[in-house]
């Protein structure tokens, strides 16, 4: 099969990337034989394959395996870490609230305007949180970048 | 053992699992932050806040895809997140120091010292770093991320035969950009 120098070119990138089967090598070999453009163009190509192959390895520090799992484990742990305290820290919170208004209500020391006082208080500590959580998600949730789905 | 099997052992929870597939493809995540960041620390800790992600939505990971290229949407959203941070930090600061000179100054991008030594990396590098953004992507996608056309086709969304032309013509013009450079 005879085969056009347009095709040829997508046999190239196929045989420098090693995607090319031996039938669609063979066809690019014999192009090549009688086909002095082409040629030229593949010894460009190649070399072109060649220097972007190496630049991976000029990305790469001197990078220690053992020492960046090692980071990462501890980032990993640490992440679970923080989640399990914050998930505490709300739920002790929460419990502490009900507790002192349900206090504040029952006492007889304090006057009716005090108390007013002290629950509107926590009140707007709670909108606050509320307020701050709210914002924290909506940004989480417009950002673009965010996930990483496909 | 194949990426399907390490992800399903991961999903089960095994961390051996994880410590293989993480040792699998580290580098090349390393590699391809550091080409969009151009700082060794910032592409470090992306490489690594990827890995994380990834351990918290395995339960996402679509089996008829490759790793690789998952790796590589996570990996460049952060690196894009980041460089999206780094120019608002610089423009607060730009403002600032162009009112008080008068104008404004561009950022220096550092190169990375071992590029800074070796003369022929740092010509494709800089080659690399010119091209048009798509044709940037395909041959990051394939000499750093070192996908097949079939990954890359899955990854980008477009067609095999797409992913070939575009690379053919990424490096016709990489090879415009580096006449002269020793070969």
């Amino acid at each position: 099969m005879i085969r056009s120098c347009d095709e040829i070119k997508i046999l190239m990138m196929k045989y420098l990337d090693q995607e090319a089967s031996a039938e669609e090598q063979e066809a690019l070999r014999r192009h090549l034989g009688h086909c002095q453009p082409c040629q030229d163009e593949f010894h460009q190509l190649k070399t072109i394959k060649k220097v972007t192959g190496e630049m991976k390895k000029q990305l790469l520090p001197e990078m220690a395996w053992e020492e960046y799992w090692r980071h990462l484990y501890n980032r990993l742990e640490r992440g679970i870490a923080w989640i399990l305290i914050s998930l505490g820290i709300i739920i002790l919170l929460g419990y502490a609230s009900v507790d002192f208004v349900r206090d504040v209500l029952q006492t007889t020391q304090l006057s009716p305007l005090q108390k007013v006082g002290i629950l509107v208080l926590v009140l707007g500590m709670i909108v606050l949180f509320v307020s701050v959580l709210r914002e924290k998600l909506m940004i989480r949730r417009h950002d673009k970048y965010r996930e990483v789905q496909r | 053992m194949t990426d399907t099997e390490l992800i399903q052992k991961c999903q089960q929870g095994d961390k051996q699992a994880f410590e293989e597939l993480v040792q699998r493809y580290y580098q090349k995540a390393y590699a391809t932050a550091m080409f969009f960041v151009k700082n060794p620390d910032a592409a470090l800790d992306i490489s690594q806040e990827a890995f994380l992600r990834i351990y918290r939505n395995l339960d996402q990971y679509r089996f008829d895809h490759a790793f690789g290229g998952w790796l590589y949407q996570i990996v460049k959203n952060l690196c894009l997140n980041y460089l999206e941070r780094k120019r608002r930090k610089w423009f607060v600061f730009s403002d600032a120091f162009a009112r008080q000179n008068g104008r404004l100054r561009e950022p220096a991008e550092p190169f990375p010292d071992r590029l800074e030594q070796e003369e022929q990396a740092r010509w494709i590098w800089k080659a690399v770093q010119q091209l048009p953004e798509k044709d940037r992507e395909i041959i990051l996608l394939k000499e750093v991320a070192e996908l097949s056309y079939q990954e890359i086709a899955d990854t980008l969304h477009i067609p095999l035969g797409t992913v070939m032309s575009r690379l053919y013509y990424a490096r016709k013009k990489l090879a415009e950009l580096l006449k002269g450079v020793p070969g």
